[in-house]
């Protein structure tokens, strides 16, 4: 799994290529590492070029919410595979994560 | 088609035996649906038996064995330990475990795939996927 990020604006743009499975996830735990680190409070995780999460990789995404909450910050997904979604949805976490379907709508939620 | 293979306790192995595997099932024309719900299944299986079953101890093994029919999948699991109790695992979809990092595995298996049976105090995984495979596999 790679990850580009990019700033926007007070956004931090990462868009994920890969998959998110039990290895890569603890590639993503360093990259969240740096990012919390950093302290930039706005995190855009953009999800078009995932094409799979276990659930060793929601673990990773709750982790990284909770400690972005802790620092009030925030975190949104967008632009999710449809197969991905349906992780989401079938575990409840849509109603833990603030989904977006495009990266123009997640950017004007913050 | 039946798959068997006996493999070690490694996490990081995961990926390579699945994607070994699920080469083959996806050559025989199972809708792209289908085998990622299966794909998850069965990795979220290997890696509770050597995570949790093996409790990642690389002296045990775990058995796998796959079979393809022509309107279902029927994966099995093995490991070597003692087993859980698999009639109280907690729902990782109420309120007060929505935001808990463990405890989706077998909550994911048994939500994507049709049937999910454990046997051997829950050393042992059968779980089943009923599709369609398109027709040229059929005639095949």
């Amino acid at each position: 799994m790679k990850m580009v990020q990019a700033q926007l604006n007070d956004v931090l743009v990462c868009t994920a290529e890969g998959e998110i499975n039990i290895n890569t996830a603890v590639q993503l735990r360093k990259d969240f590492d740096e990012i919390i680190k950093s302290n930039n409070k706005k995190v855009l995780m953009n999800f078009s070029a995932v094409s799979y999460v276990d659930s060793s990789g929601l673990a990773t995404l709750i982790e990284m919410l909770q400690r972005l909450k802790k620092t009030g910050g925030k975190l949104r997904i967008c632009n999710m595979d449809q197969k991905v979604k349906n992780i989401f949805e079938v575990t409840k976490l849509y109603k833990f994560f603030e989904i977006f379907e495009t990266q123009d709508l997640a950017l004007k939620d913050f | 088609m039946v798959i068997e293979e006996i493999v070690k306790s490694d996490l990081k192995l995961i990926p390579d035996i699945s994607s070994r595997v699920f080469e083959r099932l996806q050559a025989r024309g199972i809708d792209k649906d289908t085998l990622f719900n299966v794909r998850l299944s069965f990795e979220e299986a290997l890696t509770n038996a050597i995570r949790h079953g093996n409790r990642n101890d690389s002296a045990k093994e775990v058995s796998i064995r796959i079979e393809l029919f022509l309107d279902k999948i029927t994966i099995e699991v093995k490991d070597q330990g003692q087993g859980f109790d698999f009639h109280n695992t907690p729902l990782p979809t109420e309120k007060q475990n929505l935001e808990k990092l463990s405890g989706r595995g077998v909550f994911l298996i048994r939500s994507l795939m049709d049937e999910v049976k454990y046997f051997d105090g829950g050393s042992r995984i059968k779980m089943v996927k009923s599709f369609n495979l398109a027709p040229k596999d059929r005639s095949s």
